[in-house]
């Protein structure tokens, strides 16, 4: 194994598309290539799988450290284990293939890496962007409608993680080493938040760092997450509640002031103005939007205000 | 169909260089289109010079490069300006890129297509990883101005036009050029499928990382944009601004400013085409 080399993995289904290219195009623009590639292919996308490997044949440079690996399982943490059993990186990060890293995403991995001796779990920071996707011209395209929203807390904090994830996947890298000196795998059967479950479980043995730099965007497409989109509610719901359950089975430990600064006081008690939003309002916003992008005028007065409301959303406890 | 490609480095990272020729070398091209690329070297450094010299040839095989290197720093546009005239063929579209990124495999393709309106004399690519917030017609791609981190023009618009100013030095250019040919009655295209990547890290507002250079031509080619499109209420709310601040630098653009357009007036457009709804915006955005 290398030292100081990440590992970014990417699943990459159907839905993924063209989305996936801006992935391929900002990560051959790090400014820091130490680094492999590995797509893992789930069977909706394999018919695609020779394009895939043609339009990363247009990037030169970046191909030489692509693996392009053709996955049979749907499972969404089984086939992380097949890209940790494989890597050769020395820190491992999953890239949903919709995800934005920054010019520094790799940089800021390896530099961290390197000052904690690839013994931590590193926690950069991600903004969240309204996007929106749009149809005919921009080639199902997202198209930013927000700058970078700063949705996460800026440090971690064990204990609020007890009670919902507050760490989206790509603000994570791990150290493989120790992952595997622990034996902590991705739990194959969740339908989704697998990467909170993996987070904690890592975190029990591991410490995590906080770095206060914005290294990636979360796009979030016509007013949600991809992977909360795509996982019915009762699913998610359930996930969480299973997740919880091993939670609830860990020993951690807390860093001196985590209990102070923690907010949280139970799982009832947590929040966001988001979800307080009315159904209602949530339901029209994804109907009048599309139809009010023939209208380009009228529809920048809709995103604005919208955007001011879920600019307002902050965690909050009642 | 030929096309020049203008790149113009002030002691950028060789491997940035190398990145933007590799793209350019990769991109896939419509048959009978040929590509030939001008760079000019604004460092006034020998050694600096060597190294880019060695960084074109290692893509002599694949791509026909010309540098050109200057005694002075000519700025951004003055030395788009000299490329320009120093092309050796008659060119049909210019390709200006800045050097730290890249422009994608595909979006010089794609750029093309929007030049079969005959009234169309720029097209803009979509920036990643931090897209630029102005307005576009969702329909059409109709916009207001192109960035010239990546705009293919019409060469001949370009030519009928002088080019850039150069009082820009380094900010503010392409916005004016936009306008400029917008008065002509042209029009300008954004294209969302087209993709230049353009290095950029974000702060902690939420918004890109300014250079030093960016705190000082941003603000000081807003300045200019309004003087030279006559937007007096624009032009009095940003000066009324700068001279509220405490800081030496916005003084220091104030002067610079005077001095640029000490004997300079007004230039006469439709008053349709400066966009001006805010002060320090040329357009309106979509946040």
């Amino acid at each position: 194994m290398t030292e100081n080399i990440v590992s970014v993995v990417t699943r990459l289904g159907a839905e993924g598309f063209p989305d996936i290219y801006d992935l391929q195009y900002c990560l051959n623009g790090q400014n820091d290539s130490n680094f492999e590639w590995i797509v893992l292919v789930r069977p909706s996308a394999h018919e695609k799988i020779d394009e895939i490997r043609q339009e990363f044949q247009r990037t030169s440079d970046l191909y030489r450290r692509v693996r392009i690996l053709k996955v049979d399982s749907d499972s969404r943490g089984g086939i992380l284990n097949i890209a940790l059993n494989d890597c050769e990186g020395s820190m491992i990060v999953v890239l949903d293939d919709d995800d934005i890293p920054l010019t520094n995403f790799i940089e800021t991995i390896n530099h961290f890496a390197k000052i904690y001796s690839c013994n931590s779990i590193l926690r950069t920071l991600t903004f969240s962007q309204e996007t929106h996707r749009l149809q005919g011209m921009a080639g199902n395209h997202q198209i930013s409608y927000s700058k970078g929203i700063e949705a996460w807390p800026r440090e971690f904090n064990l204990l609020s993680h007890i009670v919902q994830n507050q760490t989206p996947c790509m603000s994570l890298s791990f150290p493989v080493k120790k992952i595997k000196e622990y034996n902590v795998e991705w739990d194959s059967t969740l339908l989704a938040v697998e990467d909170w479950d993996f987070l904690m479980r890592a975190a029990e043995n591991i410490s995590v760092e906080s770095i206060s730099k914005v290294t990636s965007l979360y796009r979030r497409a016509n007013g949600s997450y991809r992977s909360q989109k795509n996982t019915a509610r009762n699913d998610w719901k359930e996930s969480e509640q299973i997740v919880r359950e091993k939670i609830s089975n860990l020993t951690l430990k807390l860093k001196v002031g985590d209990l102070i600064e923690n907010q949280y006081l139970g799982p009832n008690s947590l929040k966001t103005n988001e979800n307080n939003l009315p159904q209602y309002y949530r339901s029209l916003i994804r109907v009048i939007l599309p139809i009010a992008n023939k209208f380009p005028r009228l529809y920048v007065i809709l995103r604005k205000c919208h955007n001011k409301i879920v600019s307002r959303m902050k965690w909050i406890v009642s | 169909m030929i096309i020049q490609i203008q790149i113009v480095l002030y002691k950028n990272a060789l491997l940035d260089v190398r990145r933007a020729l590799l793209a350019i070398a990769d991109s896939v091209l419509p048959d009978q289109t040929t590509i030939v690329i001008s760079i000019g070297d604004n460092s006034c450094d020998s050694n600096y010079h060597l190294k880019i010299e060695d960084v074109i040839g290692e893509f002599s095989h694949r791509l026909n490069i010309k540098l050109f290197p200057s005694e002075v720093n000519l700025g951004h546009g003055q030395m788009h300006n000299k490329l320009y005239e120093n092309c050796e063929k008659e060119i049909d579209l210019l390709l200006i890129v800045n050097p730290d990124g890249y422009i994608a495999p595909h979006s010089i393709s794609i750029m093309l297509e929007k030049f079969e309106n005959p009234n169309v004399a720029a097209v803009e690519a979509r920036q990643l990883p931090f897209e630029h917030p102005k307005m576009f017609n969702l329909i059409t791609g109709e916009t207001s101005w192109c960035s010239g981190a990546c705009v293919l023009l019409r060469a001949s618009v370009f030519k009928d036009l002088n080019g850039f100013d150069p009082r820009f030095f380094l900010h503010g250019d392409d916005v004016d050029l936009s306008w400029r040919i917008r008065n002509l009655g042209y029009e300008l295209n954004y294209q969302p499928r087209a993709v230049f990547y353009h290095s950029k890290d974000i702060a902690l507002n939420g918004y890109p990382e300014q250079s030093e250079t960016e705190k000082f031509y941003g603000p000081l080619g807003a300045l200019l944009i309004a003087h030279k499109f006559g937007l007096k209420k624009g032009l009095r709310l940003m000066s009324d601004d700068l001279m509220r601040s405490t800081e030496p630098l916005h003084k220091a653009i104030l002067r610079e400013f005077e001095l640029l357009t000490q004997h300079s007036q007004c230039i006469k457009v439709s008053n349709a085409i400066p966009e001006y709804h805010h002060p320090w915006k040329f357009s309106e955005n979509r946040y």
